[in-house]
């Protein structure tokens, strides 16, 4: 028996590696995904380059457009609303790293509260995605979405791309919501320690730090 | 310095003793309730190597408030500047918010060098890729395709 061991049935107590200090098995195998992941994401954001840069016309998007090449009038992609759900996803990650410091600090209770926000900034993106696609019915305003303004899947280059790239990261704020959602309800359940935080905060952190690319890449470079 | 010796002079046994003894005196009471999990779960913070500092949380998250700000201030600018300056600083402030976020919230600033090296390499490949795209890109734009003798 080590001494980790018998100091507490459940303390694991990582040896210190010499080249990877005392990260734990979680923590590794989270990075890996997380470096794979982010090939994912720069294959997407690379073809969206490709395509970008190597097209004459990237979204028909004014009237001048329009008659000049005579295609389908498209809607620009608005900047100020996805700031917003970029301040959205820097104050949810603010509130995951409180969340970690909490549990580091034994503040269960302050962990629960700091990560229900985070689960509540990552629910609040994606009702503001939904409305950025589909307008949620009129419900938030004269907004009828992106789709239903003429920009359709498989339509455009311009189109596809941001549907793509928008989509596959909102399926990681999905996941990051449900994961988080289960460390909840594990942490108020006493089954969690500050690593399972730590680890899930990486996930959450990922996902803000691919907006950030895709906010500046899909949003505000302009034509 | 010193400091630094002593830790490599101890044997990976002293170094477990060491750090058991540390977490049981970082358990407080509520923890021993929630069978320790809080301290005993973070060798490093109870060891006093990545002690969460609350304050540089808040510092980095109205640094990167200032930084969307000024990049959505800078995407208006679109027509008063040149787009080679303007896509150039908008990335730069990307990969700024992109690696303050890994390197604080993402704790990087407390894994070992190797470790560090070992997430920032394998990006380094697509970045450069992008960075080479993004600088044809913009030559195309500003010169046509006459300027690649097309």
């Amino acid at each position: 028996m080590s001494a980790a061991a018998t100091d507490h049935d459940h303390a694991l107590v990582y040896p210190e590696e010499p080249l990877y200090s005392r990260i734990t098995a979680g923590k590794l195998a989270m990075w890996m995904f997380l470096l794979s992941d982010g090939f994912s994401f720069s294959g997407l954001l690379l073809s969206y380059g490709i395509l970008r840069g190597s097209s004459k016309l990237w979204g028909c998007t004014t009237e001048a457009l329009v008659s000049k090449f005579g295609c389908i009038e498209e809607p620009a992609l608005g900047i100020n609303f996805t700031a917003l759900l970029t301040f959205l996803l820097i104050c949810s990650s603010v509130t995951m790293v409180m969340s970690h410091a909490s549990m580091v600090e034994g503040d269960r209770k302050g962990a629960l509260k700091w990560l229900g926000l985070t689960v509540a900034g990552g629910l609040l993106f994606l009702v503001g995605q939904c409305w950025e696609y589909w307008g949620l019915f009129g419900l938030f305003g004269p907004h009828h979405g992106l789709i239903h303004e003429g920009l359709k899947f498989g339509a455009t280059h311009y189109a596809t791309t941001f549907y793509c790239v928008t989509g596959f990261h909102g399926l990681h704020v999905l996941t990051g919501v449900i994961y988080l959602s289960a460390v909840w309800i594990g942490t108020a359940m006493g089954k969690t320690d500050a690593n399972t935080l730590e680890v899930a905060g990486l996930f959450w952190h990922f996902v803000d730090l691919v907006w950030i690319l895709v906010f500046t890449f899909i949003y505000l470079i302009p034509n | 310095m010193s400091e630094k010796k002593t830790e490599e002079t101890k044997t990976p046994a002293k170094v477990v003793e060491a750090d058991a003894a540390v977490r049981k005196a970082a358990v407080t009471p509520d923890d021993h309730g929630s069978h320790g999990h809080a301290a005993a779960g973070h060798g490093h913070a109870a060891a006093g190597h990545h002690a969460p500092n609350r304050a540089q949380y808040w510092r980095i998250f109205f640094v990167l408030l200032v930084l969307t700000i000024l990049e959505v201030g800078v995407a208006y600018l679109q027509h008063y500047v040149g787009k080679t300056a303007l896509v150039s600083c908008l990335v730069g402030m990307a990969v700024t918010k992109a690696a303050i976020v890994a390197f604080f919230y993402m704790h990087l600033n407390h894994e070992s060098k190797v470790m560090r090296w070992s997430v920032a390499i394998p990006l380094m490949f697509p970045a450069l890729y992008a960075f080479i795209l993004i600088a044809e890109g913009t030559y195309r734009a500003v010169w046509g395709l006459k300027g690649l003798g097309l």
